[in-house]
């Protein structure tokens, strides 16, 4: 049995700034990291190994230097990862990335019963949220997205309650398997990679899926398989921030002063 | 008459008494070196290490430390009373010794006899004050013990057996002297005893029981006196007397620097497990360190986690250590000792350079963090494995971009080794400096000093890393060697001379930890680096005068013995030092070494706090550091301890720059 987790090799957003000139992301100088919610959703993952004994294979599509954020996957004790890379996958929306992906999932699927997939529950740089639902899609799993637990898990009798993190609720649901989870940062605090482990790592192999392997139709990958593509990225205008009152000489005053101003600006209510 | 006393008198010399004395000698010998054979077998549990090297440093070592007794007398009080105990027990022991080496040898064999005129005066007065002096020293570590009972310190069925065996030897010992003496040299011999003044006093006490009663009662005691010191001997490995061997080998043994330094371990070898969970992780030397141990609470009594209510004592671990080596040594460690004592260490070397022993605590806790992280991937918090992260993708613990590493130095007189290596000092900023706002101050407060001294100063920049001294002191070996080594190949990339830090966190581990590591330049702390500056007049600075107190950082002082260079700087500045009563080498941590700087603070109070109170009550107003971990926090620790306003935390730089002359 084996779960497959897909990750993503992201910049790190929380450094990245944008050229105010020529309004692209400025990407020099900025480390990559696996996208923060997929460390969850592998994680989660690790987590099924460790109670059931199933094998964990980590997918990633991305170019060539994806393969040392696989490696990171590696260090933490994952079965098999692999990397879905070819210069025909460039340029992919979130439905050509689905494709790609759900193609793997179903060729490993062939070999092995995958009853679980788990994706994040969106990247930091593209922030759609469309590539897990996309898969499942594909591979017809029920789609549980937006899960902060995994109630209960029921390999025999192939049945998965989970927990969704909506807005002020949580819903719990049931579903037959195979399904396909994204994950919230709720669902678990990702472990720290033993040295051991990490020592295996080094010399572990990132198998590599190009599409020799996977035989996918050229229109459905890459740039000509992708209906929708980034325009322009730019910082929104924001108005300057300005001090009001003096907090802590006069609390009082101060609030008022800022009562009146968000009253001016019709985003208080009386 | 001959001043002299017949040795042996009123018991005989013949065979019917030496040969059982000499018997249950031999067979008490005899035990206790087979006892301490078989203790080889507990030591040896351990892995190897080798301290048998630079012999002549040890063996001064051990003589300075037995015969002077110089560990003991760090701490004055019990300590002299220990250490005059010690010589007063010696030389009655050496008393014994020439005794029976002319009675039953030299005399016995040869005719030769060396104990009469003065010699003998001298021998009589020197063993008679002897025993007096031990005596009153025994007497006041009983009354302190037992009586005044200080805080912490645990008597046990040993003490009781030890100073109950060492009062009766003393005391029995004495009433012998009298009885013989009231016999031999009471009645017509004063001359000769005056020279044994104690005895003299015990002879008149004596007097009035006759002859006969004197003799028997003489007799009688003399045995009880031999079978005590048998009784001594043999209770030697079963008791805490063991330590009069251990602890004076353990001088020996003593870890001979550079202070502080740790294993550095090797992370490609095939080794299967890190770090220590067993204690066949640990090497005989921590073994045998547990066997030294007197329990005498100087480590416990300083330790600042155990002063602020956190689960931790130093004593407690190196005995609980002790338990599971001679006991149950297939018991885990750390659950023995604890995950929350083995956490709340901040590293600070107070335990070991107090301890008597020359027991070295800190190794053996960070060999268990060791294994809780490289074997377990844990730590004492979510945020700690946060800062872990960070450092790995960012090269720093804050999770600060790395790119922006060298923004600080913007407009100020520096240059980036990128740009221009042709520099005087590379100065490795840490950090904290580089980019805590706070620390940024003193950052460029030392570059300003160093342009007015005309030294050229250079940065990494985005280039340098975290030195890695907070995850090493926290277990993470393996990122510590990862940074480690980008940070060495990167600055030996340049052909820098010297490097200067203003963190004592960063300057010990480039300038010990990173040796092991293939690094070899000149490493300076910028107040060793500046002082000399200001002396050789370079740098000059116009004194004004001001009140102050002085933090002895860990890592500079105890780690490093530097505690006059900042005080000169201080000094120079125009400083006066109103100093704490845990100063130098006494100083208490300020609660950030050992990595604590990036975990909370979440048991017990806060060290800083406690720190800040210290520094309040010598009622000067500044508090100066040297380290950005100390003044990282005294800021936090003057707000908690509701000091604000009556104590201002600085470091030396901020302070010199203000008094730049010209
Ligand atoms: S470790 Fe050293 S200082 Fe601590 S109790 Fe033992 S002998 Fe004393
Ligand atoms: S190093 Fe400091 S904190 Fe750690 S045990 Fe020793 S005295 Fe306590």
């Amino acid at each position: 049995m084996l779960v497959v987790a897909c990750i993503k090799q992201v910049p790190d957003t929380t450094q990245v700034q944008i050229d105010p000139v020529t309004n692209t992301l400025i990407r020099e100088g900025i480390p990559f990291i696996m996208n923060p919610y997929d460390t969850h959703a592998l994680e989660e993952a690790l987590r099924l190994k460790d109670r059931y004994g199933c094998r964990v294979a980590v997918l990633s599509m991305g170019p060539p230097n994806a393969e040392m954020t696989l490696r990171k996957a590696l260090s933490v004790g994952v079965d098999r990862v692999i990397l879905l890379s070819d210069r025909c996958f460039g340029g992919a929306d979130t439905l050509a990335t689905s494709n790609v992906l759900a193609a793997a999932i179903h060729k490993l699927a062939q070999e092995e019963e995958v009853p679980l997939v788990i994706c994040g529950k969106q990247t930091i740089d593209g922030d759609t949220a469309q590539v897990g639902p996309g898969i499942a899609t594909r591979l017809g799993y029920t789609q549980l997205t937006l899960v902060d637990k995994i109630v209960d898990l029921d390999l025999v009798a192939g049945k998965i309650r989970v927990s969704r993190k909506l807005e002020g609720r949580h819903e719990i649901v049931e579903s037959p398997l195979p399904s396909l989870l994204t994950v919230v940062r709720e669902m678990n605090r990702p472990r720290y990679p033993t040295v051991p482990i990490r020592l295996a790592a080094e010399v572990a192999p990132v198998e590599l899926w190009n599409n020799e392997v996977l035989q996918l139709d050229l229109q459905s990958v890459g740039l000509k398989g992708s209906p929708t593509w980034v325009k322009k990225i730019f910082s929104p205008e924001r108005d300057k921030g300005e001090i009001i009152g003096d907090g802590i000489g006069d609390p009082a005053g101060t609030v008022n002063l800022l009562v009146e101003k968000l009253l001016g600006k019709d985003l208080l209510e009386l | 008459m001959e001043a002299t006393r017949e040795l042996y008198w009123n018991i005989g010399h013949g065979a019917s008494i030496l040969i059982p004395m000499y018997l249950f000698t031999f067979v008490a010998l005899g035990l206790l070196i087979r006892s301490g054979l078989q203790r080889l077998s507990i030591y040896r549990q351990g892995k190897p290490l080798n301290r048998t090297d630079r012999r002549d440093e040890r063996i001064l070592g051990l003589i300075k430390n037995v015969l002077l007794q110089s560990r003991v007398l760090l701490v004055k009080g019990p300590g002299i009373a220990h250490a005059l105990f010690f010589w007063g027990f010696a030389l009655l022991f050496l008393g014994t010794i020439l005794v029976a080496a002319q009675a039953d040898f030299t005399e016995f064999l040869f005719g030769f006899r060396f104990l009469y005129g003065n010699l003998y005066r001298i021998f009589s007065v020197t063993l008679d004050l002897a025993g007096l002096v031990a005596i009153v020293m025994l007497l006041g570590l009983y009354v302190r013990r037992y009586l005044v009972r200080p805080e912490g310190l645990e008597s046990s069925r040993d003490d009781a057996v030890m100073h109950g065996i060492l009062f009766a030897i003393l005391i029995t010992g004495y009433v012998i002297e009298g009885a013989r003496m009231a016999v031999t040299e009471l009645p017509d011999n004063m001359a000769l005893a005056v020279w044994s003044p104690v005895g003299l006093v015990m002879a008149k006490l004596l007097a009035g029981m006759g002859e006969s009663t004197l003799r028997h009662l003489h007799q009688g005691l003399w045995w009880l006196h031999f079978f005590l010191v048998i009784g001594f001997i043999c209770a030697i490995p079963f008791t805490k007397f063991r330590h009069i061997f251990t602890t004076s080998a353990n001088y020996f043994f003593a870890d001979l620097g550079p202070k502080g330094a740790l294993v550095t371990m090797d992370m490609e070898g095939d080794a299967e497990s890190f770090g220590a969970a067993t204690i066949k992780d640990l090497t005989w030397k921590d073994i045998f360190d547990t066997d030294a141990c007197t329990k005498c609470k100087r480590c416990q009594d300083r330790c600042p986690a155990h002063n602020t209510e956190k689960p931790l004592s130093p004593m407690k671990v190196i005995n609980q250590l002790g338990e599971v080596a001679c006991g149950t040594p297939e018991a885990n460690l750390i659950e023995t000792v604890g995950k929350d004592a083995i956490w709340s260490c901040t590293t600070c070397r107070a335990c070991q350079e107090i301890c008597p022993a020359s027991i070295e605590h800190v190794g053996k806790i960070v060999e268990m963090r060791r294994n809780l992280v490289l074997m377990e991937g844990e730590f004492p918090g979510d945020e700690v494995m946060t800062a872990m992260e960070n450092a790995e993708v960012n090269g720093n613990p804050l999770g600060m971009a790395f790119a922006s590493r060298g923004d600080w130095a913007e407009g100020l007189p520096v240059v980036r080794l990128a740009d221009d290596a042709d520099v005087d000092i590379l100065y490795f900023v840490g950090c904290y400096a580089s980019f805590d706002k706070r620390n940024i101050k003193v950052a460029t407060s030392f570059v300003r000093l160093c342009q007015a001294a005309g030294v050229r100063v250079g940065i990494l920049g985005k280039e340098e890393k975290c030195c890695g001294e907070p995850i090493r002191k926290l277990g993470n070996e393996y990122l510590y060697q990862s940074l480690a080594t980008e940070n060495i190949e990167t600055i030996k990339g340049y052909g820098v001379k010297k490097v200067v830090t203003a963190c004592p966190h960063c300057f010990n581990t480039l300038a010990k930890d990173y040796r092991d590591l293939g690094f070899d330049l000149e490493v300076e702390h910028y107040t060793v680096f500046l002082n000399r500056l200001q002396q050789e007049g370079k740098l000059k600075l116009k004194a004004d005068s001001f009140d102050c107190t002085y933090h002895d950082s860990c890592y500079l002082g105890r780690h490093n013995d530097l505690y006059q260079e900042p005080r000169a700087l201080v000094a120079a500045g125009g400083g006066t030092i109103r100093e704490m009563e845990k100063s130098r080498a006494e100083s208490f941590c300020c609660g950030a070494g050992g990595g604590r700087i990036i975990a909370e603070e979440k048991l017990g109070s806060r060290i800083s706090g406690s720190r800040a109170r210290m520094a309040a009550a010598t009622g000067s107003g500044i508090l100066v550091s040297n380290c950005p971990f100390c003044l990282t926090m005294f800021e936090d620790g003057i707000k908690g301890a509701d000091l604000e306003g009556q104590l201002i935390p600085r470091d030396i730089a901020e302070i010199l720059v203000e008094r730049l002359a010209g």
